[in-house]
């Protein structure tokens, strides 16, 4: 099952890098993520991650991180994975 | 004054007497900065070591330990001590040296990315790349340490960050706020302990890391609900108190397996259903109903979904819980067979028995004395036969399992409780991987006794492959170990050897009566195991039973 998930974070030194090393560890694939940190003190990071339950547990986990200020969650339709030819 | 002496001045003002370290390159300003330390430094001689025993400093004192490195090997060396600390959700703050910022990312000498390499094994972590950086960080990691579900904090301090002028620290600000309880579902929490036959109390580790250890032991008076309790939750309740059924999970107690399987209501408090305690998942508890209080919502719901979770202060939410009048049959059947195990005693044996031994020995050292323990057969032994009357004189490494903890925990264990005895319980392969501590415990004349069971081999690895892998022994011989009287005594400590039943007496009382450090090389029969014993994939009633070996 396909989520989608919106975070807003400090901009904190590796914060993206600690965002992403908790979305591997807890089982779920990243399909597809953008950061935004134009702004030196915020961040916002989208992004859609796949897991076989759906379940939210990927949310408590994220939003146990420092750098972290807010983060939701909700389903996504599922993407097509372009194949390479 | 420079960020060197600000991160003294760091440690001192959070009230830390004691830190581990080792010296190197990239570190050398703070070792400098040290010398006008208000606080003491202790040269373990390992860098796992000084982690390990900054940890059980921070168990022990049920506050921050801090530990120091150099860059590179110095860094990765602390790695296991810092996961260590993570698994088991203790306040460790870790300062490591790093090369200096014009030459970060070349592969410098003896740079190690030291950020990322501890990245999963941190609560948190800094890389400052100034003064006022690393002024900010100080302030900020020993709370982010402590509060919460405690856990380790990184600073990777790059050589010339510590040299050049750092603002000097903010006064603290007020402690954060106590934590609240989640109220909203007391109520039906409360319905469920009403309508409930078998209610059965499974806590965990996070009871004492919650201060909540009054607030627990009250609610167990009031409700009079059995307690199971995992292997960092042991001594929440007096091991020997009325309504302790022991341990439960792989090798928990029969009277505590069975009683979980049975009982319709399960109130967990800081526990977190680790797979050691909870057997097969799926039929774990399979009657039973769950409240699940603890202060981390990430463990809610985890692996089992509760039916009621109460996230927040475990005292408060302690404090709110109601049970009037429990069912006397099902204490009763519960009580009862903790009581047939304490009647069972144990088995003659012409050699020494391990579990008779620290069951004794547990009787006759007084009840604060701190106990550390390694990983294996007598880890358990220590668990199941010892008695504790407070998880924080219980020291072992639970979640990671860590060889080697033992002898860093008691030194970290003895400073945190100085001129108090602490007694080592070690196996001969887990002593070995960091024996190098002997030197430490001699150079600070620690009273740490140590209580060595030998049987030559792996024996915990021994054991399941005696049982599970059809005796193909492989790797697990340990019959050609030092002498290791001998080798205690080059390392300058007094040591004695033991090998006969008769002889246990003699090894209590030496333990007892001695004022300084002592080695007790004990040997045991290889063929003893630990029971009972879940397989593996099994449910927790599944236990197999052997005789004493
Ligand atoms: C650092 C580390 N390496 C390997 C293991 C796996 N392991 C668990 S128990 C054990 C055997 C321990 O032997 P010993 O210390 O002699 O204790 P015994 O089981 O004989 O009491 C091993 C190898 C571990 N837990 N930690």
């Amino acid at each position: 099952m396909n989520m989608t998930l919106n975070l807003s974070t400090n901009n904190g030194y590796g914060a993206l890098e600690r965002i992403l090393a908790v979305v591997r560890y807890r089982g779920y694939q990243l399909l597809n993520v953008q950061a935004d940190s134009s702004d030196t003190k915020n961040m916002a990071v989208a992004m859609t991650v796949s897991h076989p339950s759906g379940n939210e547990h990927l949310l408590h986990h994220l939003r146990k991180l420092r750098d972290v200020q807010s983060a939701e969650m909700k389903a996504a339709p599922p993407i097509r994975i372009k194949e390479a030819s | 004054m420079n960020g060197a002496g600000v991160i003294v001045q760091a440690i001192a003002r959070e009230g830390v007497d004691t830190v581990f370290g080792y010296p190197g390159g990239a570190i050398m300003p703070l070792y400098d900065a040290l010398i006008d330390a208000p606080f003491r430094h202790v040269l373990t001689r390992h860098e796992q070591a000084a982690a390990l025993a900054a940890d059980a400093y921070a168990r022990a004192r049920g506050d921050v330990g801090v530990c120091l490195a150099t860059s590179g090997p110095g860094a990765t060396n602390l790695i296991t001590g810092i996961a260590n600390a993570y698994l088991d959700s203790v306040p460790l703050v870790s300062i490591t040296g790093q090369v200096g910022t014009s030459v970060m990312g070349t592969d410098a000498f003896q740079e190690v990315d030291v950020f990322g390499l501890t990245l999963p094994v941190v609560k948190h972590s800094f890389l400052p790349q100034n003064g006022e950086q690393l002024t900010y960080a100080l302030e900020q990691a020993f709370d982010i340490a402590r509060e919460g579900r405690p856990g380790p904090v990184v600073i990777d301090v790059p050589k010339d960050v510590m040299l050049a002028e750092a603002p000097p620290l903010r006064a603290k600000q007020q402690p954060q706020p106590e934590q609240r309880m989640d109220s909203q579902y007391i109520a039906d929490a409360n319905e469920y302990l009403k309508s409930c036959r078998r209610p059965l109390i499974y806590a965990g580790g996070g009871v004492a890391m919650a201060n909540a250890i009054d607030a627990f032991r009250d609610f167990v008076a009031r409700t009079q609900i059995p307690v199971v309790t995992t292997l960092k939750g042991i001594g929440n309740l007096a091991s020997d108190h009325a309504l302790c059924l022991g341990m439960l999970g792989m090798h928990g107690l029969r009277s505590a397996n069975l009683a979980v399987q049975e009982c319709d209501l399960l109130i967990v408090i800081g526990a977190r259903f680790d797979d050691r305690a909870t057997g097969k998942l799926a039929e774990f508890a399979p009657k039973a109903k769950v409240i699940h209080c603890d202060v981390d919502p990430a463990e809610l719901g985890k692996l089992r979904a509760p039916t009621v979770s109460l996230c927040g202060s475990l005292a408060q939410t302690l404090n709110a819980l109601r049970l009037d009048t429990i069912n006397p049959h099902w204490s009763k059947r519960c009580l009862k067979r903790r009581q047939q195990l304490t009647d069972k005693g144990y088995p003659r044996t012409t050699d020494i028995y391990a579990p008779r031994l620290l069951n004794a020995l547990s009787g006759a050292l007084d009840k604060d004395v701190p106990v550390t323990c390694d990983v294996g057969q007598h880890q358990m032994w220590v668990a199941q036969h010892m008695v504790f009357h407070h998880p924080k004189f219980h020291l072992s490494s639970g979640g990671l399992g860590t060889m080697g903890f033992g002898l860093p925990a008691a030194i970290g264990t003895a400073f945190a409780n100085p001129g108090k005895p602490v007694v080592c319980v070690t196996g001969d392969g887990s002593l070995m991987m960091n024996i190098q501590e002997l030197t430490t415990i001699a150079r600070e004349k620690l009273p740490i006794k140590i209580l060595l069971f030998d049987n030559s081999s792996l024996g915990l690895v021994r054991q399941w492959q005696e049982l599970f892998f059809d005796k193909r022994f492989s790797q697990i011989d340990l019959s050609d170990n030092p002498d290791f009287a001998n080798l205690a005594r080059a390392f300058g400590l007094p040591a004695m050897s033991f090998h006969l039943a008769a002889h246990e007496p003699q090894i209590i009382e030496a333990i007892t009566q001695s004022g300084g450090p002592l080695f007790v090389h004990v040997h045991i029969n290889p063929h003893t195991k630990v029971w009972p014993l879940v397989p593996p994939g099994k449910p927790n009633h599944e236990m197999m039973e052997g005789a004493s070996r």
